[in-house]
């Protein structure tokens, strides 16, 4: 087990080592120049030139990208303009939102958070359900309308069943108030009524795709042989369906939620821009539409550390959990 | 019968290399066939007899040892050089169902030996398909069929029709009938009777069945983890067992019990 | 002893597919739904000349003084099928006609792509040495752990100001390629990894065996023996990412950097009509409805394709 996520955890960092270089690279095929791109107002060529060297891209490219990947681990200096020396992990700083980009990440990134675990349970919770008990009777009212439910979910544009949400409970009948976010620390009630509909809105999605897919890996299980034992030993019926089966059908399901939530943390860009909401992907989006190199850099390199992490943990879990990847 | 043997197989052995140590699955085996007699295996499984089977088609590499078809050695043949004396010796397997491909027609199962190794028919190879398919008991107007339309035993036909294909010196029978139901069994070991005589193949005939491979081979081995413990005409091993395994395994199956119940 | 007749019916595991997808009646009403929309796309001029307004047409005479619509849900009248949009009064429903044409090109162009490179890649990789499968298995590592829509956001744009300034207008087949573009360099490791998956999978199996004991050659091997296996699975793909990539072209576009002004697309509609949530709602659900419909009809139908393919009992 050590010896693979030793080598796994090789392959995760790899990975990111290579997503930060195409980042970086990808930004410098803009046609103009990336720091005056960075620094749109009032930037003369002497701080032009400033900046340049602040960030090392005076000299080549890939000085820049070192320094700035360097800086990540311990720390670098940069000009007194942006507030001297930057403690690791330093992810630069934004001349556009004029603050070290890990101030903004770190308001940022627990509005994501906020965001996702919630609607996750949620989506878990409902999803699994929904699918479990339809079925349990297949063809029946309910599988029928579960699998509606389903199908409606996968088709569905988030922005779409967001737009109707707010419609619906902000505007028409106002009990819920207009989306924004108050830290769970400060004011929890106002935390969840800020960002309810965003948990309905991405749950619904998602629970519509965990529905599917337990309903048809439930179906798949029940029509194998253990199952047939089971009910055989006299075992009651929906002892057999809850646990048994359960287990294992489940294995699939937490790969998937596992994959879903570390893409998620990344950034629910869609969510956060239909309901207004300043996270990890609104932040991204922001930054490209404005130039800003290092906080696209950060959120790129966040998002995708996201996601490798979720990768290996749900390989591990794999591989704790099935006894036939296991290895003697 | 003299000269060479058909199938000559010296010092046999496979390891398979594993987390731990190296597995052995066979140990040293060594047996000759003449040309037109056939050669049982037996023993449980487990006991590396199939490995034995998918050395003799070179579908598994032996670690070390020989094996020589009609005086050549095969062994260690290059794939080009292999693919010339493939034709000569082929094998049934014991699975009706994957070992046929489910996209394929029944006559383009069987033609592909044929169209693979350009062999040309003098009648054709459409035809040659059918009289094959006739040859092993089936209806030569099926042959634009799929596999999935054909019972087990039918299918099991189609499999030899194949081997026959290739117009082979040998067929390896990796458990023929292990797959079939009791009743089909008996009606495919009388199959291969008929085409070890009236062809004059030889087949390597492995099973787990003792009835089975007492049927169709006058030479028997006995194997058992990885060895054989005992070979020799099947007369002397059913009737009077040389080796402790072989007698377990005779007492173990009704057949054998009858046996030696009417010596006494 | 059998009646030569038996040759009509052909029972190749590809028909007896085709015939249980005709049985499924959800699956022919889908499949009607999914072709009528393609027609649709594909004859949108046509239909523009017949009805005799273009998207780019504005009507702003009919909007009342706030720019709003006048008549009910959003102005629909027997000039207008499905209204006019508030502020530049442009007609709905050849709007949609031609958004229809383009979400379409950009998914089935991308699908195809996708689908026939990750193809490529996972029989490489499934048959080829474990070298080349621990390489591209890197690099599929690295497709997948991109974050898809940040990325896609930086891309399109920069690959717009490469060939053209701030101040041109870009051609709609520019726009067309770099869309398709984007979901080609993230879009293949997905079926990639599942036909190398089904590879690995049919290489174990003893008619293969068979084929090379009878001393067929790699050439014969692929072509015939595994090849044919594909099929289903490549299918399935197929379908699984049509839904998919008509949904993200929507979804980048909502997000402003698929379809650009003046060429009309679903996604960026509903981003504007969002604004207009509380005075205008049809303005919403009209794209918003067709769009969900749109997407239901090619995910069914891709069930039901599925279901077809691969029977089960129950899971219908």
């Amino acid at each position: 087990m050590t010896g693979f996520l030793l080598t796994r955890s090789a392959r995760a960092v790899l990975t990111l080592l290579v997503v930060s270089l195409a980042t970086y690279a990808m930004f410098f095929l803009l046609p103009q120049d990336p720091v005056s791109a960075m620094c749109p107002k009032n930037c003369n060529a002497e701080r032009l030139d400033r900046v340049r060297h602040d960030l090392d891209l005076d000299g080549p490219t890939i000085d820049g990208y070192l320094g700035y990947m360097t800086g990540i681990f311990v720390g670098r200096e940069l000009g007194s303009a942006q507030g001297g020396y930057c403690a690791a992990p330093c992810l630069g700083y934004s001349y556009v939102n004029n603050e070290p980009v890990s101030r903004t990440i770190g308001r940022a990134l627990p509005v994501t958070l906020s965001i996702v675990i919630p609607a996750a349970i949620l989506w878990l919770a409902f999803g699994l359900g929904l699918g479990m008990a339809s079925a349990w009777r297949p063809g029946s009212a309910l599988d029928r309308i579960a699998v509606g439910i389903g199908l409606a979910g996968a088709s569905l544009p988030l922005y779409f069943v967001g737009g109707l949400l707010l419609l619906i409970f902000t505007y028409r009948l106002g009990i819920v108030p207009v989306p924004h976010y108050t830290p769970l620390t400060q004011n929890p009630l106002d935390w969840a009524s800020g960002l309810v509909l965003a948990w309905l809105a991405l749950a619904f999605l998602f629970a519509a795709l965990y529905a599917r897919l337990s309903r048809s890996q439930m179906l798949e299980t029940m029509s194998e042989d253990f199952i047939r034992t089971a009910r055989a030993k006299g075992l009651r019926p929906r002892q057999v369906y809850g646990r048994h089966a359960l287990r294992a059908a489940i294995t699939p399901l937490i790969t998937v939620l596992g994959l879903d939530i570390g893409a998620a943390l990344g950034g629910t860009v869609i969510t956060e821009v239909t309901f207004g909401l300043r996270g990890m992907g609104r932040t991204a989006v922001d930054a490209v539409h404005t130039g800003d190199l290092p906080t696209i850099m950060a959120t790129v390199l966040i998002a995708a550390t996201f996601i490798v992490l979720a990768n290996v943990v749900v390989d591990a879990t794999y591989r704790l959990v099935d006894p036939r990847v296991r290895r003697q | 019968m003299t000269g060479e043997p058909l199938l000559a197989v010296h010092d046999l052995v496979k390891d398979y290399r594993t987390r731990s140590a190296p597995v052995r699955a066979v140990d040293g085996v060594s047996f000759r066939v003449a040309a037109g007699e056939s050669f049982g295996i037996v023993g449980e499984s487990g006991s590396g007899k199939t490995t034995i089977a998918r050395m003799l088609v070179r579908l598994a590499d032996p670690t070390s040892g020989n094996i020589l078809l009609g005086g050549r050695d095969i062994t260690r043949l290059r794939p080009r050089a292999l693919r010339t004396i493939r034709p000569r010796i082929q094998i049934v397997f014991q699975d009706p169902a994957g070992s046929l491909n489910p996209r394929q027609t029944v006559a383009q199962i069987v033609a592909m030996p044929i169209r693979v190794n350009r062999i040309r028919p003098p009648q054709g190879v459409r035809a040659r398909v059918r009289e094959l398919l006739e040859l092993v008991g089936l209806s030569p107007d099926h042959d634009q069929r799929y596999p999935h339309e054909f019972s087990g035993g039918q299918r099991q036909r189609i499999g030899i029709a194949r081997a026959l294909a290739a117009e082979p010196g040998l067929i390896v029978a990796d458990e023929p009938v292990s797959s079939l139901d009791v009743s089909v069994q008996a009606q495919i070991i009388n199959l291969l009777r008929a085409l070890q005589r009236e062809l004059a193949v030889s087949f390597v005939l492995i099973s787990h069945d003792l009835a089975v491979v007492r049927t169709l081979c006058p030479q028997v081995a006995v194997m058992h983890r990885g060895v054989f413990v005992e070979i020799g005409d099947r007369a002397q091993i059913f009737t009077t067992p040389q080796h402790p395994y072989t007698a377990r395994l005779l007492a173990a199956v009704p057949a054998g019990r009858k046996l030696r119940e009417s010596r006494t | 002893m059998s009646a030569r007749g038996q040759k009509a019916i052909r029972r190749s595991p590809g028909r007896l597919a085709w015939r249980r997808l005709r049985a499924d009646r959800t699956a022919m009403i889908t499949g009607g739904v999914t072709v009528a929309l393609i027609g649709v796309a594909l004859a949108a001029p046509l239909i523009e000349m017949r009805y005799g307004v273009g998207p780019s047409d504005q009507f702003q005479a009919e909007l009342d003084d706030f720019g709003m619509p006048v008549g009910p849900l959003g102005g629909i009248s027997g000039d207008h099928w499905l209204g006019l949009e508030p502020g530049l009064g442009r007609d709905i429903f050849i709007r949609l006609t031609f958004g229809l044409r383009t979400s379409l090109t950009i998914a089935i162009a991308a699908a195809v792509v996708t689908t026939a490179v990750g193809v490529v890649v996972g029989l490489l990789t499934g048959l080829l040495g474990r070298w080349t499968a621990g390489a591209v298995g890197a690099v599929i590592d690295f497709a997948l752990a991109m974050p898809f829509l940040i990325v896609a956001l930086t891309i399109v744009p920069t690959l717009t100001q490469r060939f053209y300034g701030p101040r041109d207008a870009v051609p709609p087949s520019f726009q067309v390629v770099s869309l398709v573009l984007v979901f080609a360099i993230f879009g293949w490791a997905g079926p990639a990894r599942l036909v190398r998956g089904q590879v690995l999978s049919i290489r174990e199996q003893e008619f293969v065996d068979a084929a090379r004991v009878s001393g067929a050659g790699p050439g014969h091997i692929l072509g015939r023996e595994i090849l044919p296996n594909l099929t289903a699975p490549i299918l399935v793909s197929f379908s699984l990412a049509l839904p998919a990539y008509i949904a993200a072209e929507a979804g980048l576009s909502f997000l402003g950097i698929g379809i650009v002004e003046p060429t009309p697309d679903f996604g960026r509609m509903i981003d504007r009509s969002l604004g207009y949530l509380q005075t205008d709602p049809a303005y919403v659900l009209i794209p918003g409805t067709l769009l969900f419909v749109m997407v239901l009809a090619f995910n069914m139908f891709g069930d039901a394709v599925r279901d077809a393919l691969d029977p089960r009992m129950g899971s219908r």
